[in-house]
């Protein structure tokens, strides 16, 4: 085994090829011997070829706004209404779309933008709401279910074989998940963008010869423990063990080094940990890594929403809109979905005691743009609170529906978890086609 | 059940402790026991609970034609045993003393000795952070030092498990006060009541009743306005100091705003904060047993702000007699003319009835059935890698156990044993069943697993930092403090010096040498340099006491450390191998993004069991190219480099390794081949057994 010499895996599409592709790998040649003892694991219901269908986007960039996005002060206001609260509205370069008036930046960028106004979740809580967003089901005690970037990797494969397919990014990192789906497909997950990938490079004591005689060594092991006590734990460790040894030899592990981007640029972006993170996303897909998760925290706003709104608006406004420039001067943005998203509105209702807005799953905002949405589109519409959607309804499931269908993945395709149940990606949602150019 | 049942049996957890505690292994704990009746009778009650738990489960086995797994060999249930208890390997003293010894008792001592070393708080404290979502600091005005410090106590004293549910339910007074940290369980929901009821009744009832919160119910029987009548049992409740309810309190509020104006931003600023952290938090008002429909409540079983009265989910009513309360003429009429009636509609009037105690009688209740089941399939899930009823935080009506009778069993056990936890865990690391060899994996359906022996799992976060520690720092359970920290002792300071105190006073703290007002931070960093000042001359004088080898002196020191709260021993150590290597129950709770922990799936402890053992990307690029190199190979002083450095010969020092490590010598092929880079490569063979053992599957398995 030689660390500089990582062999391609082949496509992952089928659970067989999948398998063999695994054991050809690094640390998995154990697999191979045992295979027949597997019946076990991954019962007869044998997961069909999956067919992609034509793609609009190569990568995905999902901008998470975690602890519920107020819409009224953000991408869906109402002037003149009592909900409406000391926010101001300002014009966008796209007629009728009004933004909050902390976006001037983002106001001249609609054109490249598609506003849904009409999102509508049944999660009200926090930690429900974000399952759903994430993998489009409601989270039950009994079984954990893929989020988007996973279904991506199991169903289409990635483009970089040496950079993991899925990242999130941010102090959050347990929104997105390989669910019941193989651990290679989990997110790899960057806490701070600025300081990167941390030990993604050998010890300054260590040669690459002593780094593959210690992993040889450690197959044998492995493959001696896994002689009697092989489980879906050990294989998915080796498994991973295989993608961080790739990692480590991958030409492109400058991608998650953000201080390589001109002074200039990161500045362009603003210096908080979202907008870092907005950058290490574009060099991401740059490389060619299809699902980047950005979490942006601080959007629960029960107690002084407006005080909130004014330094949490601003960050994003700028993030966003420089993200969605640079993306476009690279020529990325035509292959790269860009996705705001967030758990559930907040309440027209402002709190009289704490000045401050509740959740609010039933009318809230999304945002996308690129990877083949038509720009300058405003979808759907609430009432004049702002508080019940009154016109082309997108549910949770739909939203993610239209960004399945942007990749590619057939809606239809079912996939068995461990214990055979079947699960669609974006369980049964109809994607929005008019949003698409 | 009795209080002095329970006082009994606190009494006779804690002579058991002295009486084991300092025998090392294999001296005849148990003789001792027999000479005190009361002792030796509780571990024969505690065997026999163990035997019939072997006999249900070779029933229900064999009812499924299948058998149990042989027995563990003693190194693999010595290492087991550990991570369980006390949460981390045995050291290489522990390890050789117990395999060494031919004491036919030995696993039944070994079990009774870590149930009562300070590890069992350390370990169970991490157990429960994650339930409870423990944090060192929930909100940026509240502390956490005081619930995690009596936690911590609660598990020291071994109090039974119904008791602290009821004092975390009940318990009023100034958060920052001593003796007073059970509030922090409603504290870490302040300001959402709501939520607060939602987690109480999962976390203790294994039901989740959350979705009720903003409509009926999906998949349960709950609708919104049983939520609602749930969450009656916490109404009129205050998350301030009851001070602040009174006009002291408030006058101190209003003078920080005026005192702006005489004194300059700077003390209005100290006395604000100094207020709403030291002094604020609180738990006040016993419970009014009313709670008001939400304003958008939109079922026929109520109108929007109607009045609700607790009223129990399931089983007995709650003994109180809640009354929807007369709205005052006054304030209806001045309601009739009031422009904005939101607020106004949602004010309450109701007394005070003490509902919360009478929620902590139903829920903690002998025939809550929900209550027990629920803890027990806590500690057997905690001890057999899975639980006997699937989804421990999920149980449904049509939720059944694996094994009736077993639950049954285990049931009637914990009431018998007035839910004392130590004694419950004791019985099931003393039945055949826990001894036996684990299972890898779980059937093809999960819920028909019948426990031919333990459950194969991935260490804990928790576990395997503290595994790792294990190997660097000799004696690492010293760096457990007494339940009350540093930390803890300091924020009880700060509310002594100020509690009963004017806005004058308090400002008072803040002038500086000069008279001038300081900072925040500059006091503190003043109170942090006088703190460093006496303590170096006496870390000086110990470690000069302990070159002399004058005991008198070192006495001395130590007791002078130890006024300033410092443990002597723990703190040379923290010196010398790294103030970070301390256990996880003594570190930030949770520690921040990126640490060690963190990586390997510690809860960031924002969800109750938000932790996690899959494996990630970032997790073995530590162990490949970070902690391992930096901390157990780089570290000349580490207790596992330090052995080798005294051992001589290769094999001797191939087979150190593995019993330092994985706990059990090494095969013979084992040996052959690691003998075989030695000759061929020399030294760094070793540091390649090491780096390896580490990362192996089998040191991450808790099997």
């Amino acid at each position: 085994m030689n660390i500089n010499d990582v062999k391609s895996e082949s496509d992952p599409r089928s659970r067989r090829d999948f398998l063999g592709g695994a054991a050809r790998g690094l640390l998995g040649v154990s697999l191979l011997p045992s295979l027949g003892g597997m019946g076990g694991l991954f019962s007869n219901l044998e997961e069909k070829k999956v067919v992609l269908g034509p793609a609009t986007a190569k990568n995905v960039i999902y901008l998470f706004m975690s602890g519920g996005m107020s819409h009224l002060d953000t991408f869906d206001l109402k002037p003149g209404s009592p909900s409406q609260g000391p926010t101001k509205s300002i014009a966008s370069n796209v007629d009728g779309i009004l933004l909050s008036e902390h976006m001037p930046s983002l106001a001249k960028q609609m054109d490249k933008v598609a506003v849904i106004n009409s999102m509508f979740s049944n999660q009200g809580a926090h930690v429900t709401g974000r399952y759903l967003m994430h993998t489009s089901y409601v989270a039950r005690g009994t079984i954990k279910h893929p989020s988007m970037g996973a279904w991506l990797g199991h169903m289409a494969g990635r483009t970089n074989k040496t950079l993991p397919g899925h990242v999130t990014i941010g102090p959050d990192s347990t929104l997105a998940t390989n669910g019941f789906l193989s651990s290679e497909y989990a997110p790899l997950p960057i806490g701070d963008p600025s300081t990167g990938l941390a030990n993604g490079k050998r010890h300054k004591n260590v040669d690459a010869a002593t780094l593959e005689r210690r992993l040889t060594r450690l197959q044998q092991m492995n493959e001696a423990f896994n002689r009697k006590h092989r489980s879906r734990s050990t294989q998915d460790y080796e498994k991973i063990y295989q993608e961080a040894v790739k990692l480590m030899s991958s030409k492109d592990l400058a991608a998650f080094d953000i201080s390589q981007e001109d002074e200039l640029i990161r500045n362009a972006y603003g210096s908080d940990s979202f907008a870092q993170g907005c950058l290490l996303a574009r060099r991401l897909v740059e490389h060619d890594v299809r699902y980047v998760e950005v979490v942006m925290g601080g959007w629960d706003t029960h107690n002084e929403n407006f005080d909130a709104m004014e330094t949490q608006v601003p960050k994003l406004d700028r993030a966003l809109a420089c993200l969605l420039a640079d993306l476009e001067i690279r020529g990325l943005l035509e292959e790269t979905l860009v996705v705001l998203a967030t758990e559930f509105g907040r309440s027209p209702e402002i709190n009289p005691d704490r000045n401050g807005r509740d959740h609010h799953p039933k009318a809230f905002s999304c945002l996308l743009a690129g990877g083949g949405i038509k720009g300058g589109v405003k979808w759907g519409q609430t009432d004049e609170f702002g508080a019940q959607v009154v016109e082309n309804q997108v549910h949770v499931q739909d939203l993610n529906a239209t960004i399945a269908h942007a990749l590619g993945l057939p809606l239809d395709h079912r996939v068995f978890s461990p214990s055979g149940r079947p699960f669609q990606v974006a369980d049964k949602g109809k994607p929005v086609l008019q949003l698409f150019a | 059940m009795t209080v002095q049942k329970r006082r009994l049996q606190v009494i006779l957890f804690c002579s058991l402790a002295l009486m084991t505690l300092g025998l090392t292994i294999g001296m005849q704990t148990i003789d001792r026991a027999q000479a005190e009746p009361h002792l030796a009778t509780k571990i024969q009650l505690w065997e026999q609970g163990a035997r019939e738990i072997d006999r249900l489960v070779q029933v229900n086995l064999k009812q499924n034609k299948l058998s149990p797994n042989k027995m563990a060999s003693d190194a693999t249930f010595l290492r087991r045993v550990y991570l369980d208890v006390i949460g981390r390997i045995p050291d290489i003293k522990e390890t050789r003393a117990f395999l060494k010894s031919k004491n036919p008792n030995k696993r039944k001592e070994l079990v009774v000795t870590l149930m009562n070393s300070p590890g069992y708080v350390s370990h169970n404290f991490n157990f429960w952070a994650d339930i409870l979502r423990i944090k060192s600091r929930p909100i940026p005005q509240i502390s956490g030092e005081p619930f995690i410090h009596w936690i911590k106590q609660s598990l020291q004293e071994n109090k039974p498990y119904d008791v602290m549910v009821r004092e975390m339910l009940t318990t009023n007074g100034a958060a920052n006060e001593k003796g007073n940290g059970a509030t922090g369980f409603l504290l870490r929901d302040r300001g959402m009541p709501l939520d607060s009821m939602a987690n109480t009744v999962r976390v203790f009832l294994g039901t989740r009743i959350e979705c009720a919160q903003c409509h009926n119910h999906p998949f349960a029987d709950w609708t919104q306005r049983q939520f609602f009548e749930m969450a009656a049992f916490f109404g009129g409740l205050q998350y301030v100091n009851e001070m602040f309810t009174k006009p002291e309190g408030r006058k101190l509020l209003r003078q920080s705003r005026t005192i702006g104006k005489q004194q300059g931003e700077l003390a209005a600023r100290n006395l604000r904060r100094q207020v709403r952290r030291v002094l604020q938090p609180g738990i006040n008002n016993s419970g009014t047993g009313v709670a008001r429909l939400p304003n958008d409540y939109a079922y026929d079983d109520g109108k929007p702000n109607d009045f609700v009265l607790a009223k129990t989910l399931f089983g007995k009513p709650a003994a109180i007699n809640p009354k929807v309360p007369k709205i005052p003429r006054r304030f209806a009429e001045r309601m009739k003319k009031a422009k904005n009636k939101k607020r106004m509609m949602r004010r309450s009037f109701a007394k005070d009835i003490r509902s919360r105690d009478a929620f902590a009688d139903w829920l903690t209740d002998d025939e809550n059935p929900l209550f027990t089941t629920v803890i027990v399939n806590r500690m057997w899930a905690k001890l057999m890698g899975h639980p006997l009823v699937p989804a421990i935080d999920d149980m449904r009506e049509d939720s059944v156990s694996v094994n009736p009778d077993l639950s049954a069993h285990l049931n009637r056990l914990m009431k018998d044993l007035n839910y004392d936890l130590k004694a419950f865990q004791t019985v099931i690391l003393l039945s055949k069943t826990y001894q036996r060899e684990s299972e890898t994996s779980l059937p093809q359906a999960p819920e028909r697993f019948r426990f031919p022996g333990p459950l194969s799992r991935r260490m804990s976060a928790e576990q395997f930092w503290d595994s790792m520690l294990t190997l660097v720092v000799p004696n690492i359970d010293s760096t457990i403090t007494e339940p009350m920290s540093l930390r803890a002792k300091a924020v009880y300071d700060n509310y002594e010096l100020l509690s009963g105190k004017s806005a004058q006073e308090i400002i008072a703290q803040f002038k500086g040498p000069e008279g001038s007002m300081m900072s925040q931070q500059e006091l503190r960093r003043q109170k942090r340099m006088e703190f460093r000042e006496k303590l170096r001359p006496l870390r000086r004088a110990l470690v000069q006491a302990r070159r002399r080898k004058d005991k008198q002196a070192e006495a001395e020191a130590l007791a002078s450390l130890k006024a300033l709260g410092i443990d002597g021993d723990n703190f040379l150590s923290q010196q010398r191998y790294g103030r970070e290597l301390l256990r996880a129950s003594e570190l930030p709770s949770p520690t921040p993004p990126g640490h060690f922990l963190r990586e390997f799936g510690q809860s960031d402890r924002d969800q109750a069991n938000g932790a996690s053992t899959a494996p990630t990307v970032p997790q073995v690029l530590n162990l490949v190219n970070g902690f391992v190199e930096k901390n157990l190979l780089a570290k000349r002083q580490g207790m596992m480099l330090s052995a080798l450095r005294r051992t001589q010969k290769t094999d001797q020092k191939i087979r150190l390794v593995f019993l330092f490590v994985l706990n059990r010598q090494p095969s013979r092929s084992e040996i052959a081949s690691w003998r075989g880079d030695a000759a061929k490569i020399g030294e760094p063979a070793i540091f390649d057994l090491i780096w390896t053992l580490v990362n192996s599957h089998e040191f991450r398995q808790l099997s």
